[in-house]
């Protein structure tokens, strides 16, 4: 079976590169300068700009965090989707964010931070936002590896899946040097027709397997009410709903920069706000579909009839609830459909890679060595800083991705490292766009107090007595110290400066 | 919420997930073949851009 299935893989692999380079020197032009560089010319339309929306939200990663969560939790997980959509649905409807920072006509988020607060906050704020970003995707390739490598072992496949992912990064690389925005949206959207389609056709094949009324009874069975209820469960309760409200929904479309620099490539602020919209459809897809997946590999594994051999799960001890899924996959799926499948993740794998990694080093080119070095619109060094500084973050993650040992869930690690940027992301944007009186002095403090959310990180929970305090209250602690920091900044700020310049001197 | 509400609240949101991403994704195929389409037939630029 294995020797089929890797076949099948090889022939689609080679097709969707080809397909990809055939597309990316179609498309990608080399004298749009700056503005085709980094937010692909501005033109895209509603159809694209859902396609890459969606894309750059639901990858590899987000697959195996989800079904982890829908392994471990049951039905329960469902609730990150549902709240996903009503935090993506609100930034749809009131354009929340979106449509003027659209407006703005800025090419990446810390240069709002200079138009509002002056050039130091563009500076700071990139220096919050690129630490918090990359903390963030350093679990990418650990988790991705261990989720494919399982996949293909439970098939018979055997091969070094490190060695794969980091061809699959290197591709991602030059690909993403060569075109900049405009590659990364052109490959977004080959990857959610391909993962979509595989999703779709995995959850039919099987719920033939597993029906679902079965799934709710084994779930009923082993996990009780708190299989089903959010509130009930003991690993989630109302702080944790809340909390994935505004992180799932609210940060994920409207405050994380992959997501929000899509906006500053749709053409107008009318489609910004229908893209996101339709959006919201997918921010609740990417969620629950996997989830239900991890509920059907509990199932599977936790059932009996299925066919299952619970004695490779065993093996993987402690990573057990991370790599049932793909097991679960690998065993009961026909060859050319799994296939098709670890194809589609190697692209959606590295659709991630490619935003995450242009992202974080166009913000580093634009908002932290431009203004530094007085070269903001040097557009050879920018599009040649941007690419080194490609090249440099992939190789920390080979790194990262190595060393970290936390004891948190992968999602629940997503969301403390970019906590780290959002929380004071959050009130930087809105209070910046939707306050009059916010200053400059308010936005540093609140940059400051609202990276106070990095202790929610697990090494840094347990070297501080914390393990009791859950990360949900850890997270609106920090970005209510960071309102605090801009309230009161701001007022005093603007207190100074009505005083008469003696009285300021204290004469 | 009894666990049969959250149950069914679950199941709605699950097909009904999964019945607009598959509609999604058929409007963006649609489309790109649109535009590959108006493209082979020499009208470029009159679908959706980007």
């Amino acid at each position: 079976m294995g020797g089929s299935t890797l076949y099948f893989l090889i022939g689609f692999f080679a097709a969707y590169v080809a397909l990809i380079v055939v597309t990316l020197r179609s498309r990608v032009s080399h004298t749009g300068g700056l503005a085709e560089y980094f937010v692909s010319g501005r033109d895209l339309g509603l159809g694209t700009a859902i396609a890459t929306l969606g894309a750059t939200e639901i990858g590899l990663i987000t697959i195996a965090y989800n079904a982890q969560k829908g392994f471990n939790e049951g039905f329960s997980a469902f609730h990150i989707g549902l709240a996903a959509l009503i935090g993506c649905l609100f930034v749809g409807l009131f354009g929340f964010v979106v449509k003027p920072i659209r407006r703005s006509g800025v090419l990446t988020l810390p240069e709002f931070y200079e138009l509002r607060f002056g050039r130091h906050v563009r500076v700071f704020g990139a220096i919050v936002m690129a630490i918090g970003g990359i903390l963030n995707m350093g679990l990418f390739l650990k988790v991705a590896s261990a989720f494919l490598a399982a996949m293909l072992l439970a098939n018979g496949i055997e091969f070094r899946i490190d060695l794969v992912m980091i061809v699959l990064i290197v591709i991602s690389v030059i690909y993403t040097c060569y075109g900049g925005m405009r590659s990364v949206i052109v490959t977004d959207i080959f990857q959610f027709v391909l993962l979509s389609v595989g999703l779709l056709a995995t959850i039919a094949f099987l719920v033939g397997i597993i029906p679902v009324s079965s799934a709710i009874d084994i779930v009923r069975e082993h996990k009780g009410s708190a299989g089903f209820d959010p509130i009930l469960n003991p690993n989630f309760g109302p702080d944790y709903v809340l909390w994935m409200i505004l992180v799932a929904g609210v940060v994920s479309a409207a405050i994380w920069p992959t997501a929000l620099s899509r906006a500053l490539c749709i053409k107008d602020e009318q489609t910004v706000q229908r893209a996101y919209l339709f959006a919201s459809v997918i921010f609740l897809s990417r969620m629950l579909i996997p989830a239900f997946i991890g509920v059907l590999a509990f199932c599977y594994f936790t059932g009996t009839g299925f066919g299952a051999d619970v004695e490779m799960l065993r093996a993987h001890g402690d990573d057990a609830d991370l790599v049932a899924t793909p097991l679960m996959l690998g065993q009961a799926m026909p060859g050319p459909l799994l296939a098709f499948l670890v194809v589609a993740m190697f692209a959606s794998f590295m659709s991630t890679q490619d935003s995450y990694l242009f992202c974080w080093s166009s913000i580093i080119s634009r908002d932290i060595l431009g203004p530094l070095t007085d070269r903001i619109d040097d557009e050879r060094f920018q599009i040649r800083a941007t690419q080194v500084g490609i090249v440099v973050i992939a190789i920390y993650e080979l790194y990262w991705g190595l060393i970290y040992e936390g004891a948190e869930d992968v999602w629940d690690y997503l969301a403390v490292s970019g906590s780290i940027y959002f929380c004071s992301g959050i009130v930087l944007m809105a209070g910046g766009l939707y306050w009059r009186g916010a200053t400059q002095r308010g936005a540093v403090w609140a940059l400051i107090l609202g990276f106070s959310a990095i202790v929610a990180l697990a090494p840094l929970k347990s070297a501080l007595g914390l393990e009791g305090v859950s990360s949900a209250l850890i997270g609106f602690g920090a970005i209510g110290l960071s309102i605090i920091g801009l309230i009161v900044g701001s007022l005093t700020e603007r207190h100074a400066r009505a005083q008469p310049v003696g009285a300021r001197r204290g004469q | 919420m009894s666990a049969e509400a959250w149950i069914n609240l679950w199941m709605a949101l699950l097909w009904g997930s999964a019945v607009a991403f598959f509609l999604v994704t058929l409007y963006i195929v649609i489309g790109w073949l649109r535009r590959l389409y108006l493209r082979a037939i020499g009208k470029p630029g009159s679908g959706d851009d980007g």
